[in-house]
C-alpha cells in the first residue's frame, strides 16, 4: 500500500514536471509580463505618461567599440522612450549563432538581433522564423532613404526580415610598417595578383615576415570569382565552382611553399578572429570584412599604420562586391513587436544615433545618415567610408551563395578543403571537386 | 494506520526536500535524454517541425566517412590518454603516500589541476603553451632544440590534447591514495620479513591492494574520455583541428547540431555514443570479472 502510494507520488511529480520542461515559453513570458506591468504602474505615477512600460532585449556581435557605442545608443534610444527599457545581450562572434539559433528554435530569441545575412539568414527566413517587417514599413520604420540594393540584403521571395546595418565586404588591408620595413612600394587599388606577388615575395625574402595571413574565406569566394565563376543564382540555386575553387587552392599551395603565406602548421586550429599573424603582425596583409578594419587595428599586437586598396586582380578580373550586412532582425516570438522595430528604425536612422553608431557596423546606408556622419569621421572610420565608396563602385553584380539553404556549410567546407589541399592529402582539383560535393550533398538534405 | 499516514506524511516533506534535485533531474537531464531519442527517429534541423523518419539518420551513420573519422580519433584518443593518465595518477599517489613532512601541502597542489580541469581558461593556456611561438617552444628553443608545431601538426595535435587530460590526474589520483592507504601495513612488515624487496612489495601487495581503485579509475576514466569536448573545442575553435586530426565524437556530433543544424542526425549520433561506451564498459567489467578476483 506505501510502496503503491509513493509510486504514484512519483509519476505525478514525474509528469508535472515534464509538462512544466515541455512548455517552456508561455509561462515564463507571461510571469515577465506580469512584472513588467507592475513596474509600469510605479514609474507611471512617477513620470505622469499613461504608457506601458514595456521591456526588449536586443544581441549583437562584435567587439568593444562595437559594443560600446550600442550600448550608448541604446541608453539614448530609452532617454527618448521613457516607457521603453532595452536589456541588451552581447558578446564576441565565436558562439553567437550557435546561442542565437537554439534561442529561435525555442521560440526565446530577443526582440531584435544582428544576424549574419551569409549564413544563417537564408535557412531561417525558408523556415518562417524571422520577423517579418513589412507591416510597419511606412509607419514605425522609414525606409525611403535607404537604398534599394542594400534592402535586397534581407530579403526573401520578396519579403523584407531586415535592415542591413551596415554596408561592408571584402578589401585588401595592409600593414605599412611592414611594406615600410622591407622597402616595398605600397599597394595600389591597380594592383594585379602579380605584383601581390612580387612584393609579398620581397617582404618574406627581407624581413621573414610573411606576405599574407592564412587566406581567409573571403578571399577564396573572392578569388573565385575573379575567374568569372560565382556561386550561385539569383534565386540560391547552388553553381558548379569545383574547378575554378581548385584553381585558387593550387595558387595557394604554391604561395605557401615560397613564404608568401605561412605554413599551415602555423595557422590551422590556431586562427580565430582574435588571434592571427596579421593582428600579431607576422604577415604583411588580409583581406577581411573592411568594417572590422577599425576593430583588428585595435587589436594588433604593434602599434602601425593601416592601409585599404582593392583585393589584387579586381580591376583585370572583377569580383569586388559591395554587401549591406548584419540585418537588424524583427523577433518572431517577440511579444512587442511595434516597439521593437521601432527601436530598429531608432538603430537605422536616427541621426543622433548614428553620431554615436558612426561605423561600428560598417557604413551606414541612409543617405542622410551617412551626410550626418560623413564630416565626423576619421581615422580607421573615415577608411571605413572609403573604403565602402571603393567597394560601390567597382562592384559589377552580387553573388547570392548566401540565399543557398542551408549555407552554413560552405564556409567550413571551404576551409577544411583548403587545409587537405595545403597539408597535401589531395590534390588541389580534387579539393576544389570535393568541396563542392560535399557542399551539395549538404544543400540537398537541407531541401 | 495512523502511523502509516504519519509515514506517508514524512515521505511528502521528504521529497519536497529533494524536490531541487528532482526537478534538475527530470528537466534537464531525464528529459533531454528522452527527447533526444525522439529526436534520432526525426528530420529535425532546428527550425522545421520534426517529421518521422524511421532510422534513416542511424543508416546515415554508416555512409558517412567523416563519422568513422570521429571514431578511430576517439578511440585513439582514449587508448592514448587513458593508460597515460592512470599510469601518471598511479605514479603521483606512491610518491605523495610517502611519509613526509607538509605532505598534505603538496597533495593539495597536485590536485589543483583537476579542479580547473575542464575550465575554458585552462584550454586557453595550453593554447598558449603549446603553440608553435609558444612558451613550450621557447623552452625547448633555450635548450637548442627545435620544437614541432604541437597543436597545428596532424600528427601531434591528438597528443597534445591527451597531454591535458593526463595533467588532469587529480580525481584517480585521490582514489589511488585512498587505497594506498588501506592496505595494512602488517602485509609490507611479514614481507620484509620473508626478503621481499622494494619492488616485490610493490608487485605482490600494493598492486593486488590496489586493484579495485585502478578498475574503479579505469571504467571511470574511459567513459569520461569518450565524452572530451569543451578542451578541443576551445582549442581548435570548434572545428577537428588539423586534417580533422582532433575531431573528437562529441565535437563532430555538436557540429551537426550547432553548425549545420541537423538535429536529428546529431541526436542518433549520441546514441550511437551511448552504445560504444556502454559495450566498452561491458568489455571492461567483463574483463575484471575474468581475470581480478577481489575476494581472495
Amino acid at each position: 500500500m506505501r510502496k503503491r502510494t509513493s509510486v504514484t507520488l512519483v509519476t505525478a511529480a514525474m509528469a508535472l514536471l515534464l509538462a512544466g520542461c515541455g512548455g517552456s515559453g508561455g509561462g515564463t513570458q507571461t510571469t515577465t509580463q506580469g512584472n513588467t506591468q507592475t513596474e509600469a504602474a510605479g514609474q507611471a505615477a512617477d513620470s505622469g505618461s499613461g504608457t506601458e512600460q514595456v521591456e526588449l532585449r536586443i544581441s549583437w556581435w562584435g567587439s568593444d567599440a562595437r559594443h560600446e557605442a550600442t550600448l550608448e545608443a541604446l541608453d539614448l534610444f530609452m532617454e527618448k522612450n521613457p516607457n521603453i527599457k532595452v536589456v541588451a545581450e552581447y558578446q564576441g562572434f565565436d558562439g553567437y549563432h550557435d546561442k542565437l539559433m537554439t534561442q529561435i528554435s525555442s521560440g526565446t530569441e530577443p526582440d531584435v538581433y544582428q544576424l549574419d545575412n551569409n549564413v544563417y539568414f537564408a535557412s531561417l527566413a525558408a523556415n518562417d522564423k524571422l520577423g517579418d517587417l513589412t507591416p510597419y514599413i511606412g509607419n514605425q520604420l522609414k525606409l525611403d532613404d535607404y537604398p534599394e540594393d542594400a534592402l535586397t540584403w534581407a530579403q526573401y521571395n520578396g519579403v523584407q526580415y531586415g535592415v542591413p546595418s551596415g554596408l561592408n565586404g571584402p578589401l585588401f588591408i595592409w600593414n605599412k610598417k611592414i611594406f615600410d620595413e622591407a622597402g616595398v612600394e605600397y599597394p595600389t587599388d591597380d594592383w594585379s595578383w602579380e605584383d601581390f606577388e612580387k612584393a609579398c615575395q620581397e617582404i618574406y625574402d627581407k624581413t621573414g615576415k610573411y606576405g599574407m595571413k592564412e587566406p581567409s574565406y573571403f578571399l577564396t569566394m573572392t578569388m573565385v570569382r575573379q575567374q568569372g565563376q560565382w556561386f550561385a543564382t539569383e534565386e540560391g540555386e547552388l553553381l558548379d565552382f569545383s574547378a575554378a575553387l581548385g584553381n585558387v587552392y593550387e595558387q595557394y599551395n604554391k604561395w605557401r611553399e615560397t613564404g608568401i603565406f605561412p605554413p599551415l602548421d602555423m595557422t590551422v586550429g590556431q586562427e580565430s578572429q582574435q588571434d592571427n599573424l596579421f593582428l600579431s603582425c607576422d604577415a604583411a596583409c588580409e583581406v577581411n570584412h573592411i568594417a572590422t578594419m577599425p576593430q583588428d587595428h585595435a587589436a594588433m599586437a604593434e602599434e602601425v599604420e593601416l592601409g585599404i586598396s582593392l583585393v589584387p586582380g579586381t580591376k583585370q578580373s572583377g569580383g569586388a562586391y559591395m554587401l549591406a550586412s548584419m540585418p537588424w532582425t524583427l523577433g518572431k516570438s517577440s511579444s512587442h513587436p511595434e516597439e521593437a522595430v521601432k527601436l530598429i528604425d531608432f538603430l537605422i536612422n536616427d541621426p543622433d544615433a548614428a553620431k554615436i553608431l558612426m561605423t561600428v557596423r560598417g557604413v551606414p546606408a541612409p543617405q542622410s545618415v551617412r551626410d550626418t556622419i560623413a564630416p565626423m569621421l576619421e581615422g580607421d572610420a573615415l577608411l571605413v567610408m572609403e573604403g565602402v565608396d571603393l567597394l560601390i563602385e567597382n562592384t559589377e553584380r552580387i553573388d547570392y551563395e548566401w540565399l543557398v539553404p542551408g549555407s552554413a556549410v560552405i564556409e567550413n567546407t571551404i576551409m577544411d578543403e583548403q587545409y587537405a589541399t595545403g597539408y597535401g592529402q589531395k590534390t588541389s582539383q580534387e579539393a576544389g571537386a570535393a568541396a563542392y560535393q560535399t557542399i551539395l550533398e549538404s544543400v540537398q538534405n537541407s531541401q | 494506520m495512523r502511523r502509516k499516514k504519519r509515514k506517508n506524511g514524512a515521505n511528502l516533506i521528504g521529497y519536497s526536500l529533494i524536490a531541487p534535485w528532482l526537478i534538475g533531474i527530470f528537466c534537464f537531464q531525464l528529459w533531454p535524454i528522452i527527447h533526444s531519442f525522439l529526436m534520432s527517429f526525426t528530420d529535425y534541423n532546428l527550425l522545421n517541425t520534426p517529421q518521422f523518419i524511421g532510422a534513416a539518420n542511424y543508416s546515415k551513420m554508416f555512409q558517412d566517412e567523416n563519422f568513422y573519422q570521429a571514431v578511430r580519433v576517439t578511440f585513439k584518443y582514449v587508448f592514448i590518454a587513458v593508460p597515460a593518465k592512470i599510469l601518471f595518477a598511479l605514479c603521483i599517489a606512491l610518491i605523495l603516500n610517502l611519509k613526509l613532512k607538509g605532505i598534505g601541502i603538496y597533495r593539495t597542489i597536485y590536485y589543483i589541476p583537476s579542479i580547473l580541469g575542464s575550465s575554458i581558461a585552462v584550454a586557453i593556456l595550453w593554447k598558449a603553451l603549446f603553440v608553435k611561438d609558444g612558451a613550450i617552444n621557447a623552452l625547448l628553443a633555450s635548450f637548442g632544440i627545435q620544437g614541432a608545431s604541437w597543436l597545428g601538426s596532424p600528427k601531434y595535435a591528438l597528443f597534445t590534447i591527451s597531454l591535458l587530460t593526463v595533467w588532469q590526474f587529480g580525481s584517480s589520483m585521490v582514489v589511488f591514495l585512498a587505497g594506498l592507504k588501506q592496505i595494512p601495513m602488517e602485509l609490507y612488515e611479514a614481507a620484509a620479513v620473508d626478503g621481499a624487496g622494494r619492488w616485490a612489495k610493490f608487485i605482490h601487495i600494493t598492486i593486488p591492494g590496489i586493484m579495485p581503485m585502478m578498475s574503479f579509475n579505469v571504467l571511470m576514466q574511459t567513459i569520461n574520455a569518450f565524452q572530451m569536448f569543451a578542451a578541443p573545442y576551445t582549442i581548435f575553435n570548434g572545428r577537428g583541428g588539423p586534417l580533422n586530426s582532433v575531431m573528437l565524437y562529441v565535437i563532430y556530433l555538436y557540429q551537426h547540431a550547432f553548425k549545420y543544424f541537423n538535429v536529428g542526425y546529431s541526436s542518433a549520433l549520441s546514441w550511437a555514443l551511448l552504445v560504444m561506451i556502454a559495450g566498452t564498459a561491458l568489455i571492461l567489467h567483463f574483463l575484471q570479472k575474468r581475470f581480478l578476483n577481489y575476494d581472495d
